[in-house]
C-alpha cells in the first residue's frame, strides 16, 4: 500500500514549459477524470494529479489553473484528504466541485455540515452574481448535485454566486483572489450549462488559449519520439485496435522504417480479422506487419494456467522475450522455451 | 517497444479510489490486460508510449487527423484477451473455432443491417454448457451461443440493444445452421449496470 502512494503522479510528466495546463487534484472523485476530459475539449491540456501534491510542486508546474475534484469523504471526518493549504496563496486561480468546495471552504475558516437534506440529481441553479464564472449560463439552467454535506457559512472575503432550493451556497467566489467553489458537478453532462461555466474557467478566469490540439499534438508527439529513440529500432505489437493502429501510424510518421510492427495472431481474435489487418497495412498503408504464428503456444500456455487469460498481455510481453534482433529488425527465436511461456 | 497506454489506464494504475473511512488512497487493481507497471525486468526493452496522457476519443481524432481510416478509427471496442474472454470455461481450439464462426456471422449481419455504427458492440459469447436440440429428427447436444448487442456512449454504462426482431432471426438461423455445434442461440437483455458488456 506504501509503495501504491509513492506510486501517486505528484509531478506531471510535462517537461516544456510553454504549455498551459490545467491541473485536476484527485479526491477520488469517479468524476475526476471527466473533468480532465471537459477541460480538454476546450483545446486547453490538463491532467490528474495527486490531491497530496504540494503547493510547490504545484507552483513548479506552471499551472494557469487548479482544479480540486469532488470526493466521497466528508471534509470534518479524520482522516479526510487535505489538500496542502499553501495553495491558495500561490495567485493561482482555483475551483472547488463539490468536495473541493466544501474543503477550500473549510480551510479558509468557513463552514461545512451535514445537511438536513442531501441533493442528489437535478437541481436548477437560481444565480444571484452573473459575473465571471457564471457568465453566459442561463439562470434556472439545470446542474446536476450528488452531496450530503453543505456548506454553511463563508469564509472572509467569499460572495455568494448561486443557490439552489435545497442548496444556499451552490457556487461562491473571492473574486480577487480567484478562488471559486461550485457544489454542482458542472462536468457530467446532465448538467446543461456545465460547459459554459468551465469555459468561462478556463478562458476568461484562468486566461488560457486554444492551443491543445489534435496537430499540436502529433507534431509534438513526433518530436518526442524522434528525441527518445534516436536511430533505435522500435517494436509495436499491433492489435489492429484503434490504439495500437494510431501507435503505428504516428510512430511510422516520426521513425520510418525504424519501426517494427508485429502481429501476434494469439488464435483470440475474430475470424478474417487478421489477415485484412496485415493487408491493409501491407497494402494501403505501406507499413509492413509481421505475422507471428503462435495459436498453438498460447492455447498450450493457457492449459498450462488460467492465470493467462487474465494476463494476456503479459503472456506477449514474455513472447517477446524470444525474440532476437538482427540487423533488419527483430526475429523470433526459433525454439520457444515452455517455461518461458509461464504467465508473469 | 511502443506500447498504446492511455491516460485512463495511467490514472486509474496511479490509484484513485479514497477509503471513506479512513481517508487513505486504496489502490484500485490495475486492469489486467495492461502492462501499465511496465515491463519485467528481464526484459531489455526501453518503453515507448506516446499516447499515454490521451483519452480514448483524443486517440480517435488523432488517428483520424494522421491518415487512418474510419474503418479502424470506428472499430467496435473489442478486448485484449480477444475470444479467449468470450468463452467461459475452458479455452479449446474447437470452442474457438465455433465462437469464431458465430461471431463472423453477428458481425456480417449486424454490418449488414446498417447497425454497425448504431451499436456499441455486438458479439457472441460461447457458454461451456449443452443443452438439448432436435435438427432434422436428430436429437442435438450442443452449446449455446449468447448474443450480446449493447449500445452506450462511453463504455461506462450501456443498455441492450433494441434491434428489430428480424436481425435476430436471421442472426440466430445463420448460427444454429451454419455453425457447428450450437443448438441454441439466446439474447443477453442485461443493461450495465448491473451486469457488464463483457461476460468475463
Amino acid at each position: 500500500m506504501t509503495l501504491q502512494i509513492e506510486q501517486l503522479p505528484q509531478v506531471s510528466s510535462v517537461n516544456q514549459v510553454d504549455r498551459q495546463m490545467v491541473a485536476i487534484l484527485d479526491f477520488g472523485s469517479q468524476y475526476s477524470e471527466l473533468i480532465a476530459r471537459r477541460i480538454r475539449e476546450t483545446q486547453v491540456y490538463s491532467e490528474v494529479l495527486s490531491y497530496r501534491t504540494s503547493a510547490e510542486k504545484l507552483q513548479q508546474l506552471n499551472l494557469k489553473g487548479i482544479i480540486l475534484s469532488g470526493g466521497p469523504s466528508s471534509v470534518y471526518d479524520e482522516g479526510a484528504p487535505q489538500c496542502d493549504p499553501g495553495i491558495w496563496d500561490l495567485g493561482i486561480p482555483v475551483l472547488g466541485v463539490c468536495y473541493g468546495m466544501q474543503l477550500m471552504v473549510q480551510q479558509l475558516g468557513g463552514g461545512v455540515e451535514r445537511a438536513s437534506r442531501g441533493e442528489y440529481g437535478k437541481a436548477f441553479l437560481q444565480i444571484d452574481d452573473p459575473t465571471d464564472l457564471l457568465t453566459n449560463v442561463d439562470d434556472g439552467t439545470t446542474m446536476w448535485m450528488s452531496h450530503g454535506d453543505s456548506v454553511t457559512h463563508l469564509p472572509d472575503g467569499f460572495e455568494l454566486l448561486a443557490h439552489t432550493e435545497n442548496t444556499a451556497c451552490a457556487a461562491i467566489a473571492h473574486h480577487d483572489r480567484k478562488l471559486y467553489g461550485v457544489q454542482f458537478h458542472p462536468e457530467v453532462v446532465h448538467s446543461l450549462g456545465g460547459m459554459a461555466l468551465i469555459r468561462n474557467f478556463v478562458y476568461h478566469i484562468c486566461v488560457c488559449d486554444p492551443t491543445w490540439t489534435t496537430a499540436a499534438f502529433v507534431e509534438n508527439a513526433v518530436r518526442e519520439i524522434r528525441a527518445k529513440v534516436g536511430d533505435k529500432r522500435v517494436l509495436l505489437a499491433l492489435s489492429g485496435g484503434v490504439d495500437s493502429s494510431t501507435l503505428a501510424f504516428l510512430l511510422h510518421r516520426a521513425i520510418g522504417d525504424q519501426l517494427t510492427c508485429m502481429f501476434i495472431d494469439q488464435g483470440f481474435m475474430r475470424k478474417l480479422e487478421p489477415e485484412r489487418l496485415v493487408k491493409l497495412f501491407h497494402e494501403q498503408f505501406h507499413i509492413d506487419v509481421q505475422y507471428v504464428h503462435a495459436r498453438e503456444r498460447f492455447l498450450a500456455a493457457i492449459a498450462e494456467s488460467l492465470i493467462l487469460k487474465k494476463n494476456e498481455s503479459g503472456s506477449v510481453t514474455n513472447l517477446f522475450k524470444c525474440l532476437k534482433k538482427n540487423r533488419n529488425g527483430w526475429v523470433l527465436l526459433t525454439t520457444w522455451r515452455r517455461e518461458r511461456c509461464t504467465p508473469m | 517497444m511502443a506500447q498504446g497506454t492511455l491516460y485512463p489506464d495511467v490514472i486509474e494504475s496511479a490509484d484513485t479510489n479514497i477509503d471513506p473511512k479512513t481517508g487513505e488512497r486504496v489502490a484500485v487493481k490495475i486492469k489486467s490486460h495492461h502492462n501499465v507497471g511496465g515491463l519485467p525486468k528481464d526484459l531489455r526493452f526501453k518503453l515507448v508510449e506516446p499516447l499515454r496522457k490521451l483519452f480514448k476519443d483524443e486517440v480517435r481524432k488523432v488517428g483520424r487527423s494522421i491518415g487512418l481510416p474510419e474503418e479502424i478509427v470506428n472499430r467496435h471496442p473489442f478486448p485484449g484477451p480477444g475470444l479467449a474472454i468470450r468463452i467461459l470455461g475452458e479455452v479449446t481450439n474447437d470452442r474457438l473455432d465455433i465462437l469464431r464462426d458465430a461471431d463472423l456471422i453477428v458481425r456480417q449481419e449486424i454490418n449488414r443491417s446498417g447497425l454497425y455504427h448504431e451499436v456499441w458492440q455486438a458479439f457472441a459469447v460461447l457458454l461451456p454448457v449443452r443443452s438439448v436440440g432436435v435438427m432434422g429428427d436428430q436429437r442435438t447436444y450442443a452449446y449455446p451461443i449468447v448474443l450480446r448487442i449493447v449500445s452506450s456512449e462511453d463504455g461506462m454504462t450501456a443498455d441492450w440493444s433494441r434491434v428489430p426482431y428480424d436481425l435476430l432471426e436471421v442472426i440466430s438461423n445463420r448460427i444454429v445452421n451454419e455453425v457447428r455445434g450450437v443448438n441454441r442461440v439466446v439474447y443477453d437483455i442485461t443493461s450495465k449496470p448491473p451486469g457488464t458488456i463483457e461476460w468475463e
